[in-house]
């Protein structure tokens, strides 16, 4: 959850480079440089390029930072975070000091394009321009004041070439104008005087005759005085020409130049130097700037990319033991405890290591001795679940139902078996102590556990009945104490329930048979005699005796008691010898169809239905037990029903009657040997009834005791089968 | 994040795009044809006031217009035809308040005192001649394509680089010959 937690935070970092991408791309774009850029561009270029090559870095850093963070791999995180926290403590006073510079320098621009230094420049420049047009004033002033002077041209005209006449007329004109140097040209362009002072500084290439200029000849042409500077090696000059002319006639051209004084000219030159430096340097003002700003960006972002690199080298010799500690851990995560990691330093992050060492070397140690534990533990429990195995596999195939008791009485084990044998419903919740043992059929079995209990008895055996419904269970119980109540060792008792119905039936059976038998052979041979001699004494002697009525009586009582102690050895015979049954198929219907035929006298005999299906039995011996059952109804003389039930697993006669029920007394012994409500019963019909029964693998029950009295003789299907089998074989 | 970064790029790229168009509609190029030869007026409205502030502050300014006939071609590289670059050049003398304004090509040079004079000597170029007709082949189009390179100082002092980026481009116009000009038939 909380790795989860994590990612999400860290989410926004994963996309860090690309922003910081795109704002290096778009700071890029804006450092184009344009058209108008003062200065080198080069910084520009530089500028935009670094920008660029660091957009492109921190793009492809974002994909690699992508794709690691999908393979999420230990310490990535921490590293990021380092080198963000680096960079950021790098980037952040390089920002501010970029914005403080970029301050400082727009107020030093400020003061130095002050407007207090452009006035004084534009002063000095108009300074400068007015002694250079001043210059140029004073020689226009002077060749028009030559204009006016008629003589001159007339001189010229009438001197001839070679007189030194006009050379003088020059050099007055030199001293009364203040010029330098004069020429006179005569119409072919040719020198025909000059005169000229020695200046300061004058060169020996000013003595040579110059040619005349554009200016000159367009002077001439024109007719007009003209002006011009002129910049020679050897200084500045302001020339000045005027054509001269005679009854409208070009007679001459002169030429006159003032050399301006050189310290005047060379501070003119330098305050036009420095205005026109002024000048580009405000035009660039904003250029200026710019290389400033560039500068620094470019150092920042140099400062920066090293901060970088430096961080990431230290956040990786940081991180690298935290990420193999961290692979280390997730190994003995997995269960590998052989891990070892690498001790690089003697810092905290070595000691860290060593202990992590130390620790896999004791874990490892424990998870050996925890796995021989484990497999000693492991051969233990296999043995005791095979122990167990056999004694539960014992116990489930005994037939003797087994209780296992701790101290308190709580049930420990108790076998299907036991729970058969004592009848335990299912349904009801599972027993968990023999207290819980509240059913009115289990009272024996709980006073067999406190009678054990209390009497402190190492062992105890009786039999004990079980009254369920109208069946009774005999049962052999047992009980054993597991160690002596007086040592630790006592842990319980053990009840073993053995099922001794049957038994005592059988040894029932066998002790009334040899009764029967001993009862028939010492009785039965006596009164066939004693019937014959009574029959011959009535015969004899019944015309001899004075009262015949009184014989009569007593010989036929004789007769009549030893006919009925025959019928009852007769019964007593069949008890003992009742021979097994002779099972075959017969279809019910022909079995009631018999039987109904039988009872037709019997007007309050119904026979209801005749199911199809049939019945594996010995048909002589059942048609006896429902005869013995119609009997016995008849006996009440109310309305008897004969009814067969047909279900899945066994086939039901009912013989139902509507007496006055059955006590429970008769209940309880009906199904015994010679116990019988009638005077004259020999008390052996429901007891052979039930044998027959037996003999079918079938039960005779009293289903309703009270009115109507309902018995019901089932025999089960399997016997069809079984039968059905035999007669194959 | 991708997105943002495509939409701030197209965003540059079209505002670069809207700054062309409207410098180009600040110049005007002409093309004439006379006794078969192309002729160009050609006169920039755009630098007029940076070239008067360079010039009456006392710098020299030197400019080149580069005329060239191109092909009218697709996807080929061997558009160009004809290149001509005629330069100009004006000096300033800032305390005799004249200008020295000096044609590159012809090496004629004059002075002027108005510095007006001066600067439209360097962002107008009037009856330039760009081509012969007769080169040309009357089957195909041409255009023309002007470019001015300014250089603050007496000469290209910017490097080469600065020719590559720092034309501005004055417009490209159609040549269209009038019948019977001289132009060559196959």
């Amino acid at each position: 959850m909380s790795e989860s937690l994590d990612k999400d935070r860290l989410k926004p970092l994963v996309w860090l480079p690309f922003v910081i991408a795109t704002l290096l791309l778009t700071v890029g774009i804006l450092s184009w440089p344009s058209h108008d850029q003062f200065g080198p561009v080069f910084l520009n270029w530089l500028t935009v390029l670094l920008f660029f090559i660091l957009a492109t870095v921190f793009f492809f850093v974002g994909i690699y930072r992508l794709k690691s963070t999908k393979e999420e791999y230990a310490g990535s995180y921490l590293r990021t975070k380092l080198v963000a926290a680096m960079v950021l403590m790098v980037l952040v006073p390089s920002l501010l000091l970029q914005l403080t510079a970029n301050q400082v320098i727009e107020k030093g621009l400020d003061v130095w394009f002050d407007v207090r230094v452009d006035t004084l420049l534009d002063k000095a420049m108009s300074l400068a321009q007015g002694f250079y047009s001043g210059a140029e004033s004073d020689m226009e002033k002077s060749l028009l004041q030559v204009a006016q002077d008629d003589d001159f041209p007339l001189e010229i005209v009438t001197q001839p070439l070679g007189t030194m006449l006009i050379s003088q007329h020059l050099g007055k004109l030199l001293d009364q104008y203040g010029w330098h140097k004069v020429e006179l040209f005569d119409v072919s362009e040719r020198l025909i005087a000059m005169a000229s002072k020695q200046v300061a500084g004058q060169q020996f290439s000013d003595l040579k005759i110059r040619d005349l200029s554009d200016t000159a000849k367009l002077s001439k042409v024109l007719g007009k005085q003209a002006v011009e500077h002129e910049v020679r090696k050897s200084g500045e000059y302001v020339v000045g020409y005027l054509p001269l002319y005679m009854q409208q006639r070009f007679v001459a051209l002169l030429r006159a130049e003032i050399r301006l004084p050189d310290e005047v000219t060379s501070s003119a030159r330098s305050i036009e130097a420095d205005y026109k430096s002024y000048r580009e340097l405000e035009r660039h003002r904003q250029g200026i700037q710019e290389i400033f700003t560039h500068t620094l960006m470019i150092a920042m972002v140099i400062i920066t990319c090293i901060a970088g690199l430096l961080a990431l080298f230290f956040a990786r010799k940081l991180t690298t033991p935290i990420e193999e500690l961290a692979l280390a851990l997730k190994r003995v995560e997995a269960g590998e405890f052989d891990v070892l990691v690498p001790v690089h330093a003697e810092d905290e992050l070595g000691s860290l290591a060593r202990s992590f060492n130390s620790m896999t070397a004791k874990l490892r140690q424990n998870m050996e001795m925890l796995q021989q534990t484990q497999e000693e533990l492991t051969g233990a429990l296999v043995s005791s679940r095979q122990r167990q195995y056999v004694l539960e596999n014992l116990l489930s195939n005994l037939q003797s139902g087994v209780i296992l008791l701790d101290q308190s009485g709580d049930i420990r084990l108790m076998n299907q078996a036991c729970q058969d044998l004592l009848l335990i419903p299912e349904s009801t919740e599972k027993k968990v102590s023999i207290f819980d043992f509240s059913e009115a059929h289990l009272a024996p079995v709980l006073n067999f556990f406190r009678t054990l209990k209390t009497q402190g008895l190492d062992s105890l055996q009786y039999e004990i009945e079980l009254l369920h419904g109208f069946q009774t269970i005999k049962i052999l119980a047992r009980g054993t104490m597991l160690g002596k109540q007086e040592d630790q060792l006592f842990s319980g008792w053990l009840l073993v329930f053995d099922d001794v119905t049957q038994l005592a039936e059988a040894q029932k059976h066998q002790a009334w048979s040899e009764v029967a038998q001993r009862l028939a052979h010492e009785i039965k041979n006596p009164l066939t005699p004693i019937k014959l001699s009574t029959e011959r004494l009535q015969r004899r002697f019944r015309s001899q005796v004075d009262h015949v009525e009184i014989f009569d009586t007593c010989t036929k009582a004789v007769i009549t008691q030893v006919e009925r102690l025959q019928r009852l050895l007769a019964d007593f015979s069949n008890l003992a010898t009742l021979p097994k049954p002779k099972t075959e198929v017969v279809s019910i219907r022909s079995l009631l169809q018999d039987l109904r035929e039988l009872y037709s006298a019997y007007q309050n005999v119904t026979f209801e239905g005749l199911p199809d299906g049939d019945v594996c039995c010995d048909p002589d011996q059942v048609r006896q037990v429902l005869i013995n059952l119609i009997d016995n109804a008849l006996a009440t003389k109310t309305p008897v029903r004969v009814y067969v039930e047909v279900t899945e697993n066994d086939t039901k006669f009912y013989v139902q009657d509507e007496g006055s029920g059955i006590d429970e007394k008769t209940q309880k012994h009906m199904f015994e040997p010679y116990f019988s409500t009638k005077s004259d019963g020999s008390g052996l019909g429901l007891a052979i009834a039930q044998r027959i029964t037996e003999e079918h693998d079938g039960t005779l029950l009293l289903v309703s005791a009270a009115s109507p009295t309902r018995f019901c003789m089932c025999l089960p299907h399997k016997l069809i089968l079984r039968g059905l089998e035999e007669k194959k074989a | 994040m991708l997105r943002i970064f495509i939409y701030l790029l197209c965003l540059c790229f079209t505002l670069t795009q809207l700054e062309a168009n409207e410098n180009q509609m600040n110049e005007e190029t002409h093309v004439h044809i006379e006794d078969g030869v192309v002729y160009c007026d050609v006169q920039t409205f755009n630098q007029e006031a940076y070239v008067l502030n360079v010039l009456a502050g006392g710098s020299s300014l030197t400019v080149f217009w580069q005329f060239d006939v191109l092909r009218k071609r697709s996807f080929w590289l061997d558009k160009s035809v004809a290149s001509v670059r005629l330069g100009r050049q004006v000096i300033p003398d800032l305390v005799t308040q004249r200008w020295l304004m000096r044609d590159l090509s012809s090496g004629v040079v004059h002075y002027t005192r108005n510095v007006h004079v001066a600067m439209r000597f360097l962002t107008e170029m009037h009856h330039a001649a760009v081509v012969d007709v007769s080169i040309l082949d009357g089957q195909e189009k041409y255009y023309l394509e002007t470019q001015l390179y300014i250089y603050e100082g007496e000469q290209g002092s910017k490097g080469w680089f600065a020719d590559i980026l720092g034309g501005v481009d004055m417009g490209t116009v159609e040549l269209v010959f009038p019948a019977q000009q001289g132009l060559k038939h196959e």
